[in-house]
């Protein structure tokens, strides 16, 4: 792992690392902790959703890495029988030293609904800045092997589309709705997109909620370890119900010199979407 | 032994024999030839649909199948329009002897035309509630959860509601709280939100819906509805109850089972009550609750 950055940043969770037989390392990240242990014949991951035995804080921030951790340091982990503790056993023949931890988006879209009613006057566009809960990939890059993919925060489901029959299941996740990257606090487990909305309509026009495809972003990192996902961009026409969603290719303007992390879970030749606003619930009756 | 044996061969050469050898191999060769069509039809239509599969299957099997028995027939000398008409006068009277078995094959047919359920659904037939084997001529056959075996006819499935739980990607759970009179309705609404806004597995959209039910004998009823993922139901429906507990315990939100109170009237003196332990006395006080 990198050295902490000299303006104070925390030192990102993410990387590769070589780890000895019978050691391991603990990654706190956002409000999960994950252990990672190696013997000769496996690795051994433990995660455990929240920092205590209550639900996990979304806003949890925490980033740190510790490192060696000798076999008595991690015995309590090792031998746990907590629930709310999920241990898995990797084994090989002989274990690499080395493994890798990698930040991917959510493999669902995630719908972002605002603390407050946001409105968009016509002919008016403005930038949003959404953060999402990222996923912890686990993986060996000598061998190039996945082992495990696990949440560092587990979002609520949310169903998200015209009726309870066609729909499309998502996360649901709540934004403060920032117009100001200054503004947005710096979540190492969470990355940001600037979104922006336009709106070419005659009527203003009432943002309740955001559905980003999330699984179609790519995910970069810029120079302070700040991880960011393509810009995407949201029209709304009077000719149309909802808006046409465009994902724009390469880093966001707001980090023009960040390299790319990861590339999108889905590929898909079109880069246009269509999406609503407006909320469904009003169909719902009793 | 010699007679015999030239007996055999004339007949083995006999015109009559070598026809009869032919239809034999027409109809063989009409089965092979309707298998493979229709496992040809069915990688080429139905690749995920098991239902469309195996009517595809089914189809090409006995309409080539059919067309190549009906050759063999004339092959061996049947004029097939007497067969037919024959066999007109036949399904008469087979019809009547077999309506039940007929109303099933033309249920069955209506079943696939009009598909309420596929193959892997799982239903609910008056009560029997299963997952979809096969959809046949003339029955539905069901695995139950406990891993039965039921055959449901089809006429029957045609006449009865059938409930089908895996059509719709989400579900409801209804749930009956019921809480003491003392308690806070306002604060119990929220602690049910927060329940449902913990729970990962509950859909924040549609939203939880809490529905007052009624004054009940010894509780304000409510109705707590959450919504999951169809897949989730049965994970949903034993934790949430579970975390109501745990959140009404912390709240110190009572749960009340039936209560009774003893009432003597006004006009007759109170219970004497006493407490275990206590000897002398005995203290006029309000009947405590019973259970019942």
């Amino acid at each position: 792992m990198e050295p902490s950055t000299p303006n104070g940043d925390p030192t990102p969770w993410w990387g590769t690392v070589s780890l000895d037989v019978r050691t391991g390392g603990r990654w706190a990240v956002g409000p999960s902790t994950l252990w990672l242990y190696r013997t000769d014949r496996e690795w051994r991951i433990v995660h455990r959703p929240s920092p205590d035995a209550g639900a996990a804080d979304p806003l949890s921030n925490r980033s740190d890495v510790t490192m060696p951790l000798s076999e008595a340091d991690m015995a309590p982990v090792l031998d746990t029988d907590d629930p709310a503790v999920h241990t898995s056993r990797y084994s090989f023949g002989d274990t690499e030293p080395r493994i890798a931890l990698r930040p991917a988006l959510a493999d669902r879209p995630v719908v972002s609904r605002p603390e407050h009613p946001l409105y968009v006057p016509p002919e008016e566009s403005v930038t949003l800045y959404l953060s999402t809960a990222l996923w912890i990939q686990i993986t060996l890059p000598d061998s190039e092997r996945k082992l495990q993919e696990v949440p560092s925060f587990r979002m609520s489901d949310t169903w998200f589309g015209p009726s309870t029959v066609d729909g499309e299941l998502c996360y649901a996740t709540r934004t403060a709705g920032r117009l100001r990257l200054d503004a947005l606090p710096r979540r190492d487990h969470r990355a940001v997109t600037p979104l922006r909305i336009r709106n070419t309509a005659a009527d203003p026009l009432a943002l309740e909620r955001v559905q980003l495809p999330t699984q179609h972003l790519a995910l970069y990192t810029a120079s302070g370890g700040r991880l960011w996902t393509q810009a995407v961009t949201m029209t709304h026409s009077a000719d149309r119900e909802g808006a046409d969603v465009q994902v724009r290719s390469g880093p966001p303007a707001d980090a023009k010199a960040a390299e790319r992390l990861q590339e999108p879970r889905e590929t898909t030749k079109k880069s246009l979407f269509t999406s609503t606003f407006s909320a469904v619930s009003t169909l719902f009756a009793p | 032994m010699e007679q015999w044996w030239t007996l055999a061969v004339d007949y083995l050469t006999s015109p009559q024999a070598v026809s009869a050898l032919k239809a034999l191999l027409k109809i063989l060769v009409g089965l092979a030839l309707g298998r493979l069509a229709g496992n040809g039809l069915a990688r080429l239509f139905a690749e995920d649909d098991a239902q469309r599969a195996m009517i595809l299957r089914r189809g090409a099997l006995y309409g080539i199948a059919g067309l190549f028995t009906a050759s063999a027939l004339m092959e061996l000398g049947f004029d097939l329009s007497v067969l037919l008409g024959a066999a007109g006068i036949l399904t008469v009277a087979i019809g009547f002897a077999s309506q039940t078995s007929a109303s099933n094959v033309i249920s069955g047919l209506f079943l696939l035309g009009e598909r309420p359920f596929a193959v892997g659904d799982v239903i609910r037939v008056n009560g029997t509630t299963g997952e979809v084997l096969s959809v046949d001529l003339l029955s539905v056959k069901l695995r139950t959860f406990d891993n039965l075996f039921v055959r449901i006819p089809n006429e029957t499935m045609i006449k009865s509601e059938v409930t089908n739980l895996r059509r719709f990607p989400i579900r409801r759970i209804d749930l009956q709280v019921g809480v003491a009179y003392k308690e806070d309705l306002r604060e119990v609404r929220e602690v049910l939100m927060e329940v449902a806004d913990r729970n990962p597995l509950c859909l924040e959209e549609p939203t939880p819906l809490i529905i007052f039910q009624g004054y009940g004998d010894s509780s304000i009823n409510h109705q707590f509805s959450v919504w999951a993922k169809t897949e989730h139901f049965l994970d949903l429906r034993n934790s949430i109850p579970v975390e109501i507990k745990e959140a009404f315990d912390e709240h110190d939100i009572e749960i009340p089972f039936p209560h009774r109170t003893l009432y003597t009237g006004s006009e007759t003196t109170p219970f004497p009550v006493q407490q275990a332990g206590e000897t002398d006395d005995p203290s006029p006080s309000a009947p405590d609750p019973e259970p019942t």
